[in-house]
């Protein structure tokens, strides 16, 4: 059963740049990959993301359109991710940053915290854009009476 | 008019005809005869102390060196002056332009403000070093040691970059290309930041 939720600062601009910092970074160009590894941390305006690895993939650039196809597809965070977002967190094993739909998808003992309120569950579908996040698999959530809405 | 009185214009006129074709003829002949002296001994334009220096340290002035890698990769080094190392093989340069042209036709191109070639296994370039690859990257550190039979380049200090990751900023670098592949693998360690601006949403914006 899936539960929706408000998530994230409302003016969230996901085309604001993204500032990655890490330990080291290991760029291959066949592979059109980008790994950090080493207490990784991701900014981009409100929205932080922190992981041990990240790996960002670059679009493909295929030769067959005009146009060059260059930025980064997509970003996928492992071991253990948390992530902020205005005053909202989020937490989960791993992460994938879809950078053109505006969607990360959170998996692995999710756990959402809004304020007082507590979302778990297996996966959420947080969309930056408008600020929702949809949780499904086994969701259990803690509302605080009281809690300020 | 009185024929007795002679017209003094006309005579002027009539010694004028004379007197000026000489002197011209006069001037004509100066540009042949007095002409510069041409002394061989002034011709060479270099000064004593350059001659000396040039001795002591055998320099030579626009050296340019070429080889191939092992991965087939044509490098070309080209410097302002160059001199043999005193104390081993090899030899340092000023104002390096060096250019790696690899098989997939890809260039490495790198400049410096000094170089140091150690037999013909390293070349070390020193002095704000600037790399310029074809596939967009551009990187500025102020060491970079590459090897010359492969493409193995390495920034031992401080270097920032821009490509197609975005802007970055690291303590060291590491360039090779690995056996099984032909695109370049670079390693940055020691704090790496990136700064990524161009996420352009989907290529319609590119119109």
């Amino acid at each position: 059963q899936g539960m929706q939720t408000a998530f994230g600062a409302s003016d969230q601009n996901t085309d604001a740049p993204i500032e990655v910092v890490a330990d080291s970074l290991e760029v291959n160009d066949t592979a059109n990959t980008a790994v950090f590894v080493g207490n990784v941390e991701i900014v981009q305006d409100k929205m932080r993301m922190t992981a041990p690895r990240v790996e960002v993939t670059y679009r493909e650039d295929d030769a067959a359109t005009p146009e060059v196809e260059d930025g980064i597809a997509k970003v996928l965070a492992t071991g253990g991710v948390t992530m902020t977002s205005g005053e909202d967190a989020a937490e989960g094993e791993t992460a994938e940053y879809n950078v053109e739909s505006d969607y990360v998808i959170l998996s692995g003992s999710v756990l959402l915290t809004q304020g007082r309120n507590v979302l778990s569950g297996n996966e959420a579908r947080i969309n930056l854009s408008d600020n929702t996040a949809q949780m499904t698999g086994r969701v259990r959530t803690i509302i605080n009476p009281g809690s300020s809405q | 008019m009185a024929g007795s009185q002679r017209n003094t214009y006309s005579v002027i006129v009539s010694w004028a005809k004379i007197i000026l074709p000489m002197v011209a003829l006069g001037l004509l002949s100066t540009v042949f005869l007095f002409s510069r002296q041409i002394d061989p001994e002034a011709a060479i334009p270099f000064a004593d102390i350059d001659l000396e220096e040039r001795l002591r340290e055998q320099r030579l002035s626009k050296p340019n060196y070429a080889t191939t890698t092992e991965d087939g990769s044509a490098l070309t080094i080209v410097a302002e002056s160059a001199a043999p190392v005193l104390d081993g093989d090899g030899g340092t340069a000023e104002n390096i332009v060096a250019r790696l042209k690899r098989i997939d036709g890809t260039t490495i191109d790198m400049t410096s403000d000094s170089g140091r070639i150690e037999g013909t296994k390293t070349l070390t370039l020193s002095g704000n070093v600037a790399i310029d690859t074809s596939d967009g990257y551009t990187l500025r550190s102020d060491e970079m040691i590459s090897a010359m039979n492969r493409t193995d380049i390495t920034s031992p200090g401080p270097i920032t970059g821009t490509g197609p990751f975005g802007d970055l900023q690291a303590g060291r670098m590491h360039l090779t290309v690995p056996e099984n592949q032909d695109g370049i693998l670079a390693v940055f360690e020691d704090g790496v930041r990136l700064i990524y601006t161009g996420n352009s949403k989907g290529s319609e914006e590119q119109q």
